[in-house]
């Protein structure tokens, strides 16, 4: 349980302060501080790709590339460290068990 | 960081190219003679590779301002591989988010490589390699380069928007303004780059130190 303490602790700070942002999170930093820059000096962004990746697509590709990233990093951790948190921490094999006893 | 397509002037995006391709060439070439070396390193690689695509393709919101930006994975990635291996791995996450994911651009990948793979993997490198010098330990040493290399590549990369879109203005004046305006965003970005890439360098350094031998971390 303690483990989770600090999670919950920074997921809540993170979740209220962005809760009280008045913002429709529209573009990153880089886009925010290009467009006016790229307003004032007449350029504008082109597309030279064959294929556009936009609303529903990209957040399938972001969605995925994500999710083959996330795996490819856990395989690649657990050649790195063998063995896992489970069998090394007896404190969460111990929490479990007696997690699994109140449930029972 | 990253710049989109048609914001820099083709002469521009050709220069950017011409030392990007020249650190991506070295780093393969550095990279397959030290994989054949030692083979071990190999998974560490893909953890890093996955690491950098996955950071600096992420939009992270920051609270109370209401913007997003993404650290850099990098500064990590040179710290435990070398600058190089970091280049290569920074300038391949680079080109797929350009690809797949209306992340940068194709002809600013020059551009963006310059910025994140080279500017984040260097900076963090020469500033854990001094710190480390100056006697600080390795989870600080690593923290200061996670910081001074994701503000160096926001850093590089004011300065290639300054260069392509300063108008009127001299490009030192539009250089400043872009790295001001960067800077709420990213300094929240950057310590929190720093803290993981502090926390991240010290487990390795503490649970495979054999695999960090004749790195900067164990030389």
């Amino acid at each position: 349980m303690k483990r989770w303490v600090p999670i919950l602790l920074v997921a809540g700070v993170f979740l209220a302060a962005v809760l009280l942002t008045d913002s429709r999170w529209e573009g990153d930093v880089t886009e925010g501080a290009a467009a006016p820059m790229a307003e004032k000096a007449g350029v504008e962004e082109a597309d030279i790709l064959p294929w556009k990746v936009d609303g529903d697509l990209l957040l399938f590709f972001f969605l995925s590339g994500g999710a083959v990233a996330g795996f490819a990093a856990g395989y690649y951790w657990r050649s790195l460290f063998p063995g896992g948190s489970l069998e090394k921490s007896p404190d969460r094999n111990s929490d479990m068990a007696k997690e699994s006893r109140d449930v029972n | 960081m990253h710049i989109p397509e048609g914001l820099i002037p083709a002469q521009q995006a050709v220069a950017w190219y011409a030392p990007a391709v020249g650190f991506v060439g070295a780093g393969l070439v550095g990279l397959k003679r030290r994989l054949a070396i030692k083979p071990e390193l190999r998974p560490l690689i893909g953890l890093m590779g996955a690491f950098v695509f996955l950071v600096s393709l992420i939009p992270l919101p920051v609270p109370g301002l209401g913007t997003v930006s993404h650290p850099c994975g990098t500064p990590m990635a040179a710290i435990l591989l070398g600058p190089f291996t970091g280049t290569v791995l920074g300038s391949v996450a680079l080109f797929l988010q350009a690809l797949f994911f209306a992340h940068g651009g194709i002809t600013s990948w020059g551009a963006n490589v310059i910025a994140m793979a080279v500017g984040g993997s260097f900076s963090a490198y020469g500033v854990f390699k001094i710190s480390r010098r100056a006697g600080l330990g390795i989870g600080v040493a690593a923290g200061l380069a996670g910081l001074i290399g994701d503000l160096v590549t926001y850093g590089i990369t004011s300065f290639q928007l300054a260069l392509a879109l300063h108008g009127d203005e001299t490009v030192l004046a539009a250089w400043g303004a872009a790295f001001a305006s960067f800077m709420p965003t990213q300094i929240p970005l950057a310590i929190a780059e720093a803290l993981f890439t502090a926390g991240v360098v010290v487990f390795i350094a503490n649970q495979r130190a054999e695999l960090l031998e004749g790195s900067v971390v164990r030389p």
